[in-house]
């Protein structure tokens, strides 16, 4: 198992776990894996700039700045997840706007593994 | 030859826009017109460009607005079969690019970096009111999707986003949007005629006539009768009776007979007594009592039971009655208007209505017409109710109805007569999320109607030697596709799928009697592609279905 952590992870990424199929992905984009690993492609090139904008607007307790990547990460993420992570983000959404800076921090605590072990198996889309 | 990402590469001689160019085909006696046409296929090849270019012959142009550039390949994808898509990462680059060049449709991202999507919304309408708007969004609840909807959002999407469910709901709006840019045939603001104090909207001779009869005989203490079909107006016609008697400063009342059962009637009419029946706890006071000096008018009278309709009689002739349950004989001096749809002659002989209470009521008839009869009117009543509708269900930003409604609406029968015309029209003014209101917001019946009476237009039995010759017109594919090899065609494909798709459209559409509905289904394509190829192939409707140039078998 490859440990790979952050201040405050919970979890460790951990390569042995079930990948995804993405089979509902797939049938979104009407079947063309071709679509489907460009987008892949897209969203791991922006999504680490995002998730790290997210980390430093929730550090420096930035709530409307911190639902606004959450929202823009929800929505890369959600062409390929509808589940997991991606219902996270949108806890952390709605915690944003309440500006309920303890349950982001709480939220983000807990999904963050999630969200990169995600990114992680989107970019082996990029291969297919 | 395809690019690295799956589309036909450009050739360097190729002009990026639709044309038209003409060819000869074998089944046919004279030259048609196709289009140069990108949407057939993404792996047609051998393109001929031309220098002809027509501006009513482009693809439609999309503007997608999200800082997400995935979002951007996958509406490129989806929709490149329909249109021509440009891409922003954010509401500046949107607006510069709606400053630049025109566009048929808009997706709009609705949280942009720079601003929020529903004040970019705004701005957009201020540029072009007509233009559709989805919005796109991964909070499909969310507040913000809602006032879109709210403010006149043509619709919204819920990310993720599918390819298909995008690319019919652009297609929409893109068929939305050429129905739009239409003219306004009627204003939406027009004034409505009760501003002037009309109560009747009419200048049909039928209803000039109605409308002499109210004068002949408002004044006179005589009992009236109504008659015309449900929706027609009658109690309008009741209200301006009594508006112009010489009661119109006493009571008016209305009873519905046909809405309360029999024994509730008579008590509504004529009041009871305390402990008159179980529930009666007191004494109450009836209609021809409180409407003393006034006018009753009694609607649907023809489903008034025969003892109550002995009792009505009794009031017209003699101005007494008796409260249910009650000994005492009272006076009433009430003027009555009754009103019916039904046929109360034949119900006389039926045994079901009093003969001599229909010769009493029978002295004055006003008869209301039926809508279809009054086709004249249709037009006075849809404006009315359509500024009236705007009003009362505030739209601000409906401009009026295209010319094609307005037709559908005129010829259409109207079987529940003016009060269905409102409603439909209410329910368009409603129902609609462009400023002009369009043939497809129509309600479905009104829809057939019109397709079906196109049809009637000509002859829909088509015999069958012309559904053979359509048969050997198909037959020519390998004639037409040898002849093409024989004369070094760089086209072949592209005219053998036009052959091809000519043929079936007119064999299907043959087979639906025309009914483009169907056809649609049948062919697996939406109503919009089969109008625009039968637009393109100059599929002719009226007289059966043919094509504008006979065929040759």
């Amino acid at each position: 198992m490859i440990q790979r952590s952050y201040p405050g992870a919970e979890k460790s990424l951990d390569i042995n776990a079930p990948k995804r199929q993405f089979s509902d992905a797939l049938g979104r984009v009407a079947g063309d894996s071709e679509l489907l690993a460009a987008m892949a492609m897209f969203v791991v090139e922006d999504s680490q700039e995002v998730i790290d904008e997210l980390q430093t607007h929730l550090q420096c307790h930035e709530m409307t700045q911190a639902a606004a990547s959450a929202h823009k990460l929800k929505g890369m993420l959600s062409t390929f997840e509808t589940a997991g992570p991606v219902i996270d983000l949108h806890e952390l959404i709605v915690a944003a706007k309440e500006n309920n800076t303890e349950e982001c921090a709480r939220i983000w605590k807990r999904c963050r593994i999630e969200i990169e072990s995600l990114v992680v198996e989107i970019s082996s889309l990029r291969q297919t | 030859m395809f690019s690295a990402n799956g589309f036909p590469a450009r050739r360097s001689d190729q002009k990026p826009s639709m044309s038209l160019k003409k060819i000869h085909m074998p089944a046919l006696e004279e030259t048609v017109s196709i289009h140069d046409n990108r949407k057939v296929s993404k792996y047609s090849i051998g393109v001929q460009p031309s220098e002809d270019r027509s501006e009513s012959t482009r693809m439609p142009n999309v503007l997608v607005i999200d800082d997400d550039r995935s979002i951007h390949l996958l509406a490129q994808k989806a929709l490149a079969p329909i249109a021509e898509v440009t891409v922003s990462l954010s509401a500046d680059e949107g607006l510069k690019a709606l400053a630049e060049k025109s566009f048929d449709v808009v997706l709009l991202d609705i949280v942009l970096p720079d601003r929020n999507g529903l004040a970019m919304y705004c701005e957009i309408r201020e540029m072009d009111r007509r233009l559709p708007v989805i919005f796109m969004t991964v909070e499909a609840n969310s507040q913000t999707a809602i006032e879109a909807m709210q403010l006149g959002a043509f619709d919204y999407l819920a990310k993720p986003l599918s390819v298909d469910p995008l690319r019919d709901l652009v297609e929409k709006a893109i068929e939305q949007r050429e129905m739009s840019s239409v003219p306004v045939a009627m204003s939406a603001d027009e004034e409505a005629s009760t501003a002037t104090g009309e109560l009747f909207i009419g200048r049909s001779k039928t209803m000039l006539n109605v409308f002499k009869a109210i004068g002949r005989v408002s004044q006179q203490d005589v009992p009236v009768l109504i008659r015309g079909e449900s929706g027609t107006g009658k109690e309008l016609v009741a209200r301006a009776l009594f508006q112009h008697s010489h009661r119109s400063d006493r009571q008016f009342l209305a009873v519905n007979c046909a809405a309360l059962p029999d024994n509730l009637l008579e008590s509504e009419l004529f009041g009871h007594e305390k402990g008159a029946f179980t529930g009666a706890e007191s004494r109450r006071i009836g209609k021809f009592e409180q409407c003393n000096g006034g006018t009753l008018f009694l609607d649907e009278i023809g489903d008034m039971a025969p003892s109550v309709q002995a009792k009505v009689l009794r009031v017209l002739q003699e101005q007494r009655f008796e409260r249910v349950g009650g000994n005492n004989e009272l006076r009433t001096d009430v003027r009555i208007v009754a009103a019916t749809n039904r046929p109360l002659e034949q119900m006389v002989a039926d045994g079901e209505f009093r003969e001599d209470l229909l010769y009493r009521l029978n002295g004055v008839t006003i008869e209301l017409p039926p809508l279809r009869d009054r086709q004249g009117d249709v037009v006075l009543l849809m404006r009315h109710f359509l500024s009236k509708a705007k009003r009362e269900l505030k739209k601000p930003y409906l401009e009026g109805v295209s010319p094609e409604v307005v037709e559908m609406l005129t010829a259409y029968h109207w079987p529940g007569n003016v009060r269905q015309l409102r409603a439909v029209i209410r329910r368009c003014v409603l129902d609609s999320v462009m400023p002009v209101i369009v043939p497809d917001i129509l309600p479905r019946e009104i829809r057939k109607f019109a397709e079906s009476r196109t049809i009637k237009q000509g002859n829909i039995n088509e015999p069958a030697e012309e559904v053979d010759n359509v048969r050997q017109a198909g037959a020519g594919l390998p004639e037409l596709v040898e002849r093409l090899i024989t004369e070094r065609s760089t086209n072949v494909y592209a005219d053998a799928v036009e052959y091809m798709e000519r043929y079936v459209l007119l064999r299907i559409l043959k087979e639906t009697g025309g009914n483009q509905s169907q056809a649609a289904e049948m062919l697996g394509i939406t109503r919009g592609k089969l109008r625009d190829r039968i637009a393109t192939y100059k599929i002719v409707l009226e007289s059966g279905v043919s094509f504008r140039d006979p065929i040759e078998p």
